[in-house]
């Protein structure tokens, strides 16, 4: 457990970066630390593993003040991933995931064993052991520098807007697999960020802070979501917040309705017999491709001639949220639902996703 | 012409040649010896850093022949005074490109060095330098190929290799060796400069471009 007793930090121009911090970070879980530029956010994860050091107070570790241990000990045991990944463009893949393990002295066979797992967990081919940074992607070079953190397999993962300079494509799947991972690990980690969606998407816990480095909030996303401490945080929030709320509950309690599907390779005049007004056209192997209607079928020919409106398939783990939209972009209104494999298997309306969402909130918004 | 000069002192030409190199590569060793911790001294210092970079500018603006004329009271006509001043030389290149370099070391790299437990020294010998290689290589070629050319104004205190031929071509009203010292120095320079290419190339295989 990290944590931080009237914690503050004044640096040699006079700014007050951290003020009077109280605050304690749970071990094992995700922690986001969330506000804008010039809010201490950052100051107040880089004193962690003493990159900064208080102005005055306490930064406890396990229990133990920071200062009481050397930096560099400290740190080896301390995971830390940085913006475009910092990574050491002198020194191969391999070698900088093995950067840590080779300062605490491990031997060779350890250090190559561990760079072949590190790289399967963080889903990078093992081939690219060999090749230097530059010759890899931005969300790729992002992935090594999470397999870095993790070499000595360290307690405490130290992220500061480790996703800010990929695209937003990438982003959302280096999010993915920061959870999948913390699934797996349960490390305690601290995430810094300024976008709030990514806050509340990846934190079991948000710390709100405002500019001149006050804590505002610090409560889980459902909490802070239902009940803003003040209106900084209802407007940090914006305006969508009970939508966002949808995004912290999956569909999984959601039913699943029947529905007919008609797979590419039917017929026309076979697919027209199958209903009267939108059917769900599903690929040979039984995922979703789209919404067709009977009237405007071309003459001849097979299904896989018609020009649906793509639908996607949501699985147990997508969120309400995910699913509100999909029922918005349907023609029929309703969210096509897959099993694991993507195939479908069935459909939800609004009124049964709606009626999920009110349990949900009924849940989180007890006062 | 007599340009069987040249085939009938060959040996003497030989060693000539050899000797012109040492001077220059000691000259450019030593000139590299100075200017790596004076260029991190200025990095590391900012105060430092105007006036490491002010001298070693000071120093370059001496003519040459001066500069040598200024050591003779020191060091005498020898070799050391011809090394000594060559070194100097070097110095404005050398120490200004260990700046450059140092300062081009990416600060999220630095950080990262950091954050893992990395100490000061250890970045500086494993991160740092090695990433300001390319710069560092760049001054050392443009030192080498300067110095190879300046070797011969050590010719007036006699210690100029090459450069003694084209003092005694000139005494004799004789060009052959004048032309072939001049020849010679042109190949040793671009000798010189290919093998640093190679060794920077060998030695910072992730600036090579590829997949």
């Amino acid at each position: 457990m990290i944590s931080f007793e009237a914690v503050n930090k004044k640096f040699a121009d006079g700014t007050t970066a951290v003020r009077e911090l109280d605050m304690e970070i749970p071990e094992g879980q995700l922690t986001v630390l969330v506000g804008s530029s010039g809010c201490g956010k950052t100051t107040t994860l880089r004193m962690i593993n003493r990159m900064i050091d208080a102005t005055s107070g306490k930064v406890r570790v396990d229990g133990r003040d920071v200062r009481d241990v050397n930096a560099s000990t400290l740190r080896r045991n301390i995971g830390y991933v940085i913006q475009q990944s910092g990574l050491f463009p002198h020194r191969t893949i391999g070698d900088n995931i093995a950067t840590v393990p080779r300062l605490l002295g491990w031997d060779r066979k350890r250090v190559r064993d561990r760079v072949v797992e590190l790289l399967d967990t963080v889903g990078l081919a093992r081939d690219l052991a060999g090749k230097y940074p530059h010759q890899l992607s931005g969300g790729q070079q992002q992935r090594v520098g999470v397999a870095r953190a993790l070499a000595a397999d360290p307690p405490i993962l130290l992220m500061d807007e480790p996703f800010g300079a990929v695209d937003p494509v990438v982003r959302t799947l280096l999010q993915d697999e920061l959870l999948r991972l913390q699934d797996e690990l349960h490390k305690t980690i601290v995430f810094v960020t300024h976008d709030i969606d990514e806050a509340v998407k990846l934190g079991d816990r948000i710390a709100i802070f405002k500019t001149g480095g006050h804590l505002v909030q610090f409560s889980t996303p459902a909490e802070l979501l239902t009940h803003p401490a003040d209106d900084f945080v209802a407007d940090f929030l914006g305006a969508e917040r009970g939508l966002k709320l949808l995004s912290l509950t999956s569909l999984a309690d959601v039913p699943i309705e029947p529905v007919t599907t008609v797979t590419e390779s039917t017929s026309v005049a076979e697919a027209r017999r199958a209903g009267d007004g939108w059917i769900l056209a599903v690929t040979d192997n039984g995922r979703p491709r789209g919404w067709v209607h009977v009237d405007h079928l071309p003459a001849d020919g097979v299904l896989a001639d018609a020009e649906p409106i793509v639908a996607a398939g949501l699985t147990a783990n997508a969120s309400l949220l995910a699913a509100l939209d999909a029922t918005v972009s349907s023609p029929v209104g309703l969210a096509v639902r897959v099993d694991e494999d993507g195939c479908v298997a069935g459909v939800s309306s609004p009124q049964q996703i709606n009626e999920r969402a009110a349990r949900f909130r009924a849940e989180v918004l007890v006062p | 012409m007599r340009w069987s000069w040249i085939s009938d002192h060959a040996g003497e030409l030989a060693m000539t040649t050899l000797e012109h190199s040492a001077i220059a590569a000691v000259a450019v060793l030593c000139g590299l010896v100075l200017a790596l911790p004076l260029g991190v001294l200025a990095v590391r210092f900012p105060l430092l850093k105007g006036a490491v970079l002010g001298i070693s500018g000071v120093l370059f603006t001496i003519p040459s022949l001066a500069l040598f004329i200024l050591l003779l009271p020191f060091t005498g006509l020898s070799y050391e005074t011809a090394v000594l001043g060559l070194t100097v030389y070097t110095l404005v290149v050398l120490v200004r490109n260990t700046v450059e370099g140092l300062a081009s070391v990416p600060p999220n790299v630095r950080e990262a060095a950091r954050a893992m437990g990395y100490g000061g020294t250890r970045t500086l010998l494993t991160v740092e330098l090695p990433l300001a290689l390319p710069v560092i290589m760049a001054g050392v070629r443009v030192a080498t190929v300067m110095t190879i050319s300046l070797v011969s104004v050590a010719g007036f205190i006699g210690h100029g290799a090459l450069g003694q031929l084209f003092i005694d071509g000139f005494q004799r009203d004789f060009a052959v060796p004048v032309i072939a010292g001049v020849v010679i120095t042109l190949m040793l320079a671009l000798v010189a400069d290919l093998l640093l290419v190679v060794t920077q190339h060998a030695l910072t295989p992730w600036t090579r471009r590829g997949r």
